[in-house]
């Protein structure tokens, strides 16, 4: 069963592949018979491996297959790579970073680290108490308030450190981090 | 109509300058815990090569493991004046590791299959791995929480890295080796990010899930429970039994497995703590791993009768007590043996070249602006290979004897001096390729040092790792040869400030 599994993960990649190296334009239909392969495979895969395993495998399968895929096209160039003169080891033109420049930038980290850790501690810590005050089992708020924690984190790194004038991220940032500390005060008080 | 979503290039053009940001500022760091990632993942075969002449059992009986136990506390109590240890613990013999350790403070040993101590565990070099990976060789709770901040940042990459390339999936094989060196450097960015993008989401989201867990107990525990931080994990894991100083005589492991034997049969026993012995509290827990599934493990309970207690529920529990049972597992992938390995480490070496090919981008970019950072590429260049170079050199070292506390100076100020040395070497390609040499040549040297000092003894696990790193040596030798050939057709170029014909050294 194990191996008919990944016979099914490899054939839905190759699929993939297939359609993609072939279309021109708009893909053809093994497109879908190689997504539907795959997800053909994801049962196949539960049943030899047992379910949270078996889920756990069809997509390391899945990738394992394509990095496969990858590695071959790798390997194999379709001609001589331009020399790129703006990467000559040359010493021209080299730049210089303005202390002002530093000092944003680690004000960004700061926004980054410090105020999106306290905004999605804060978020995530609200999600656990209101999970628990809504009678959620204990485990299951922790998961709820770890997987958001880290998964805000991430998000509002990015909001800390996307492109637009740095007034405006920090008066986002620390509006977020109120408006978190606030909901987490509240919960606190309602449960 | 178009399939694929559409996103202003403004917007784009700011997520990127977001992606771009983290990436560089992370980018060291997180290429050091993803390749010590690579490596920690065959700890265990590591710990196996490491000291190849410790006993080996398949099979071993409860009196056995009993007696072993017996014989460390009697050992922990001759070396600490009599003083029993909060705790005693013993690694079981399992498939992938077929040795049975006892463990207790800091002390641990061998056991030998006649339940006779059999020596010191000393894997100093895995264990570097490890404190490297979970600490970045710091104290620990800073290490864990800093390494859980990496983590975050390395998913806000992720999700900055889809938000900013909306067409990533609609060119998912598309792989331009040719022409513009920079599109063949995104390319190959791209391609395995989107084929690795699942792996791309679990590590760093369980990782980050694992190391800012004790922030998160540290806020809940003041928010919700009176300040008592452990409340966050004991109903998930189990609480600690209540100390009681009262005195009895230690207890007997022995009965304690052979219930489990035959309760569960199924299930493959891999760790047992006896917990407070000596006193009226003693308990013992066995952790076991349960066949078909992700989770690491459930905890049966025993008092020191050996009469079954319960389990914990990580097994049948709630669905958070699975899932985060399960994410141990899945971070680490020690779920399905040997080929769950490979594929992990094939998976996290192309995380490497995702972090390797990000940061080269951001250099190739502000090249093309005229901004060329020639000290920073080559100290990027350093990072990427002399940490290998280092991580193998930290071997050598520990086989030759050096002190464990030596190895992560070893690691983290020669890569400080590597990345300023570096700043001096003209050619980016000689660079390069002088690093992979190293880095092949300390792998040679450490696995034939090694296989000398430890007589080369008949062992799978010895030989298998030997095997794989000498392959490695050689893969990282042949890029070092074609590295200094291209260096050198480089040099014969006529003009000067000639342009490096090699599209990525890092």
């Amino acid at each position: 069963m194990t191996i008919l599994a990944a016979v099914l993960s490899a054939a839905g990649v190759g699929l993939l592949f297939s359609s993609w190296t072939k279309r021109a334009g708009r893909h053809d239909g093994s497109l879908w018979l190689g997504w539907g392969t795959l997800a053909i495979s994801l049962p196949v895969w539960i049943v030899a491996s047992g379910p949270d395993r078996g889920v756990a495998m069809a997509a390391l399968m899945a990738m394992t297959a394509a990095l496969v895929v990858l590695a071959v096209q790798y390997a194999r160039p379709d001609g001589p790579v331009r020399r790129n003169a703006s990467r000559a080891d040359s010493t021209a033109s080299q730049a210089t970073l303005s202390a002002m420049k530093t000092v944003r930038t680690v004000y960004a980290g700061v926004l980054a680290t410090v105020f999106a850790g306290v905004a999605a501690v804060a978020l995530s810590a609200s999600i656990y108490g209101l999970m628990l005050g809504a009678g959620a089992p204990q485990p299951d708020a922790l998961l709820g308030g770890l997987f958001f924690f880290v998964l805000g984190w991430g998000v509002l790194a990015v909001v800390a450190t996307i492109d637009i004038a740095l007034r405006w991220r920090s008066i986002a940032m620390v509006t977020i981090v109120v408006l978190s500390a606030g909901l987490l005060l509240l919960t606190r008080t309602l449960t | 109509m178009a399939r694929w979503p559409s996103v202003s290039k403004k917007f784009v053009a700011q997520i990127l300058s977001a992606h771009a940001g983290l990436g560089v500022v992370a980018g060291a760091v997180l290429f050091i815990l993803s390749l010590s990632g690579v490596l920690v993942v065959f700890h265990e075969d590591f710990a196996r090569w490491e000291q190849p002449g410790a006993p080996e059992m398949h099979e071993y009986t409860p009196e056995v493991a009993s007696l072993g136990m017996a014989n460390a506390i009697a050992r922990y109590q001759s070396i600490h004046d009599g003083t029993l240890p909060d705790s005693a613990y013993m690694v079981l013999p399992t498939r992938a590791a077929p040795r049975m350790t006892a463990l207790m403070g800091d002390d641990a040993w061998f056991i030998a299959p006649d339940g006779a101590l059999a020596g010191e565990v000393d894997h100093a070099y895995s264990e570097f791995l490890i404190e490297q990976h979970y600490y970045l060789n710091l104290p620990h709770t800073p290490g864990i929480i800093l390494v859980g901040i990496f983590g975050a940042i390395m998913l806000a990459l992720v999700i900055s890295g889809f938000a900013a390339h909306p067409r990533v999936f609609r060119d998912a094989f598309r792989f331009r080796r040719s022409g513009n060196p920079q599109l063949a450097e995104a390319d190959l960015h791209n391609r395995l990010s989107v084929w690795g993008s699942p792996f791309h989401v679990i590590i760093p989201l369980t990782g980050a899930m694992l190391g800012l867990s004790i922030l998160f107990a540290v806020v809940v525990g003041q928010s919700f429970h009176e300040g008592d931080m452990r409340y966050a994990f004991q109903p998930t894991f189990g609480a600690e039994g209540v100390r009681s100083d009262a005195e009895a005589p230690i207890a007997d492991i022995a009965p304690a497995l052979r219930t489990m034997r035959e309760r569960r049969p199924d299930v493959e026993p891999w760790f047992l703590d006896l917990e407070y012995p000596g006193t009226e509290s003693q308990s013992v827990k066995i952790l076991s791993r349960l066949p078909r599934r992700l989770i690491f493990g459930e905890y049966y309970q025993f008092d020191a009768a050996g009469e079954y207690q319960g389990q914990v529920g990580l097994e049948n529990g709630t669905v958070g007590q699975q899932i985060i049972a399960g994410a141990y597992q899945l971070h680490f992938g020690s779920f399905g043996g040997l080929p769950v390995k490979i594929a992990y480490a094939l998976l996290g070496l192309a995380l490497c070249m995702i972090v390797a090919s990000g940061v080269n981008l951001w250099l190739m970019k502000r090249a093309a602006r005229a901004k060329a950072s020639p000290r920073l590429e080559r100290a990027w260049i350093s990072v990427i290979w002399g940490s290998p170079a280092l991580l193998a050199l930290c071997f050598i070292a520990v086989s030759s004897g050096a002190p464990s506390v030596w190895l992560a100076p070893i690691f983290w100020v020669g890569l400080a001096g590597m990345a300023i040395l570096s700043t001096f070497i003209q050619s980016r390609a000689t660079l390069s390729a002088g690093l992979k040499l190293a880095s092949a040549a300390f792998i040679v040297l450490g696995v034939f040092w090694h296989a000398i000092a430890s007589g080369a003894p008949a062992s799978h696990a010895f030989w298998g790792v030997s095997a794989w790193l000498l392959l490695t040596a050689i893969a990282l030798a042949a890029a070092a040869a074609f590295g200094f050939a291209r260096a050198g057709r480089a040099s014969r170029e006529p003009a000067p400030g000639t342009p490096d014909p090699v599209s990525s050294q890092a």
